[in-house]
């Protein structure tokens, strides 16, 4: 009990209460979001947008560490009070984000933010983030920072034919140089010998059409 | 008729050795090895000269990597050469190196190779379904891993990522290669 400390209150409304199913929040509510309902009902408005807009910045990809700073100087709010505010807004604002907008409709948002005792106006605006008009913008930066394997950048080729070399008098074996630049910045260079050659388009082709055969299992699943 | 034939197979095991010492690179085959395993009646003195000239052979051949006419009229001047070779010795020769041409031709082709070179290669194609950011991707993805390395070293992996997309120009660019080698080794 005591663990959960000034959080309490939320345990007086049970995630999937009255309306039958589960927060988009999850079954355990975020700390940070629990924390927030209590911060927010004597929070200037215009304060509230400002630190919206800036967490809508901030999933976009930007740096918003100056702005932080000058929305704690104009605003007159503790560190500790910003803190928990910002962490709670970005944490609300991605998992809506994450849901695809079947599963998450404007009105279950709406009921659930409000069961957490969130104010009217500011769920509104939290609303018009999640449903409005940057939600694709918000959708494409999310893609982008999945969990990657680097992938290829760049890559050009070379054929070399050695016509004679050292140990061999009469060589005229081609061999295929290839250079490979990668998305995490690393470059790296390598011969590939004619039979490798072979093998790696033959897999490549085997690859995609592997590729392909499984987006059409995964359409008719769907 | 028994000694000729003894020495056919100590030839025999004579070029395999060589081999292993001049084109695959096996250490530690010495000249007194090779006379006490294969020709332990013969001298040191007399067998010298007998190892540098079937040494001195089977380089030429490998350097010039001689199809088998050329390898006949070779072998055929070495036997009516004044200190050359047997015809039954050429025989033996002739099997050996019908045997391992291609293996030591391979082996002569990476001594002249050294930049890393691309040893092996798996795939495989996941369905991304669900990440931290997004609930439903359900696209496919192609994980390739690409073991690198250098002659006489450990072999580097390279694990990366593929869409569909990327895949369909990768294999752009490797029938753009596959083209420039065709035209390439086409008779003139």
């Amino acid at each position: 009990m005591s663990a959960v400390g000034t959080a309490a209150p939320y345990l007086h409304y049970p995630a999937d209460s009255h309306s039958g199913r589960a927060s988009f929040l999850g079954a355990q509510l975020p700390p940070e979001v629990a924390a927030m309902p209590r911060l927010l009902g004597d929070l200037d408005r215009g304060t509230f947008r400002k630190l919206l807009k800036l967490v809508v910045s901030s999933l976009q990809g930007e740096d918003c560490r100056e702005a932080v700073q000058r929305l704690k100087a104009s605003a007159d709010l503790s560190e500790e009070r910003l803190g928990v505010l910002l962490a709670g807004t970005n944490t609300l604002l991605q998992q809506a984000i994450r849901l695809p907008p079947a599963s998450l409709k404007p009105d279950a948002f709406q009921d659930q933010l409000q069961e957490l005792c969130i104010p009217q106006d500011l769920v509104t605006d939290l609303a018009s983030v999640v449903f409005g008009s940057q939600r694709p913008l918000l959708n494409s930066v999310a893609r982008q920072q999945g969990a990657w394997l680097p992938h290829v950048s760049h890559l050009c080729w070379r054929v070399d034919v050695a016509i004679s070399t050292s140990a061999l008098a009469r060589s005229l074996q081609p061999s295929v140089l290839m250079q490979l630049k990668l998305s995490d910045g690393s470059a790296h260079r390598f011969e590939i010998p004619t039979a490798k050659f072979q093998e790696l388009r033959y897999s490549v082709a085997l690859v995609l059409k592997e590729m392909a055969d499984l987006e059409k299992r995964c359409e008719l699943k769907l | 008729m028994a000694g000729e034939l003894e020495s056919s197979k100590a030839l025999s095991g004579l070029l395999n050795g060589l081999a292993q010492e001049a084109f695959y690179g096996h250490q530690g085959i010495t000249e007194e090895l090779l006379r006490s395993q294969l020709y332990p009646e013969v001298s040191l003195e007399e067998f010298r000269p007998f190892l540098a000239k079937m040494r001195g052979i089977l380089k030429s051949i490998a350097s010039a990597d001689m199809d088998f006419n050329q390898l006949e009229a070779f072998l055929t001047a070495q036997t009516k050469k004044q200190g050359g070779i047997s015809s039954d010795q050429a025989a033996v020769i002739s099997k050996f190196w019908k045997s391992h041409k291609i293996k030591i031709r391979e082996s002569l082709m990476n001594q002249s190779r050294w930049d890393s070179g691309l040893r092996g290669l798996s795939w495989r194609v996941d369905g991304k379904s669900q990440s931290r950011h997004s609930a439903q991707i359900h696209t496919p993805v192609a994980i390739m891993e690409l073991e690198i390395g250098k002659s006489g070293q450990e072999s580097e992996f390279l694990c990366l990522e593929f869409d569909e997309v990327k895949v369909n120009q990768l294999l752009k660019k490797l029938s753009e290669v596959e083209e420039s080698i065709s035209t390439l080794m086409q008779p003139a």
